[in-house]
């Protein structure tokens, strides 16, 4: 039964979330890789979470394992989210992020160890099965608005890859279906 | 609007399917791929290619609960050397408690989890095999089978980005 009346509960929270408006494709800011695009896998703790429903009061950070911004990417999903208030993204507003993008853990493959613990809001090793053999590098981002909305993407680069340059595919392909999957 | 609710459609048939199956969703990103949406193609482990074996030897042994930072469930990787013990209770022979341990790596390491029901404890497997048209035998812990792993059984070896996992050939 229940696997009925989520779907229809789900569906009709959500129309009532787009009806006042979120985030479209069309708004979303993607880097001119030309052919030298990376070759990368990304796995979601929870690809349809409701739980990212979101609005403009949210205030977005990106942050890495120490808690400090990271740019650019912290300042492209605040302009995307705030085109029409770029107030919203001074350091003032910053200091209450009600959604925030936090790494983990960013470097070689060979030094990540996988959590043991598998769930919507946390990846374990059995989530990263399905990935292609041997990563070079890997992010695993951990992306919460507030305490019980929290879900995990992991991104493995399969080319020789910057820290920069796997932070703007985690954004692309990690963070923006998170963003707008359920508030285009 | 439609394209919404196509989305939508795609999650929740997702939902409600996924009942008995991990959330979780492996994407490959490759030149051709726009943004990804839940409707996207996603690829599983069966993707991956695996190996025929033959268990040679299987030790059991109990385990206590282990830091999520010192394990990996179905993976390879850290086992904490103080959270495993073999024990004489479970027809080991006449082993004393053994600690082991096993780093991060070694090949075909597989650490999850089990319940053995009867005694109410948690259960593991130290499975020995030999891949078909080797010489050599690897080493795997299952903590989380879903077979009972018994010397001569046929498996399946399955290397993964972080380990290997092991099981039943059918």
């Amino acid at each position: 039964m229940n696997k009925i009346i989520f779907p229809v509960a789900l569906l009709l929270f959500a129309s009532s979330v787009f009806a006042s408006g979120g985030i479209s494709p069309a708004q979303l800011k993607f880097k001119d890789w030309g052919s030298s695009r990376p070759v990368v896998a990304v796995v979601f703790s929870d690809p349809c979470s409701s739980r990212f429903v979101t609005r403009k009061p949210f205030l977005y950070r990106w942050v890495d394992a120490s808690r400090q911004v990271v740019e650019p990417q912290n300042s492209i999903v605040c302009d995307i989210v705030y085109s029409s208030e770029p107030q919203r993204c001074s350091e003032w507003y910053a200091k209450w992020p009600t959604m925030v993008a936090q790494e983990l853990y960013l470097g070689p493959a060979s030094g990540f160890v996988p959590s043991r613990t598998s769930s919507p809001s946390s990846l374990g090793a059995k989530d990263l099965d399905a990935l292609p053999l041997n990563p070079t590098k890997v992010l695993l981002l951990n992306i919460s608005s507030g305490k019980a909305a929290t879900q995990q993407v992991f991104v493995a680069a399969y080319d020789d890859i910057s820290d920069d340059d796997l932070r703007q595919m985690a954004l692309e392909y990690g963070y923006y279906p998170a963003l707008s999957w359920t508030i285009e | 609007m439609a394209k919404r609710l196509i989305i939508l459609a795609a999650c929740a048939a997702m939902e409600a399917g996924a009942s008995d199956q991990p959330a979780s969703k492996t994407f490959l990103i490759t030149g051709e791929t726009k943004l990804l949406t839940p409707a996207s193609q996603a690829i599983t482990a069966n993707d991956q290619a695996s190996s025929a074996a033959t268990i040679v030897a299987v030790r059991e042994f109990e385990f206590r609960d282990l830091p999520s930072d010192k394990t990996a469930a179905g993976t390879g990787s850290l086992l904490a050397t103080e959270a495993v013990q073999f024990t004489p209770a479970m027809n080991l022979g006449s082993a004393a408690i053994i600690g082991i341990g096993f780093a991060a790596g070694v090949a075909g390491a597989i650490v999850g989890s089990a319940i053995d029901d009867a005694n109410a404890r948690k259960v593991a497997y130290e499975i020995t095999y030999q891949l078909d048209g080797s010489e050599t035998t690897a080493t795997v812990i299952e903590m989380s089978p879903s077979f009972k792993p018994v010397p001569g059984a046929r498996i399946k070896v399955r290397k993964t980005a972080f380990a290997s996992v092991v099981s039943p050939l059918q």
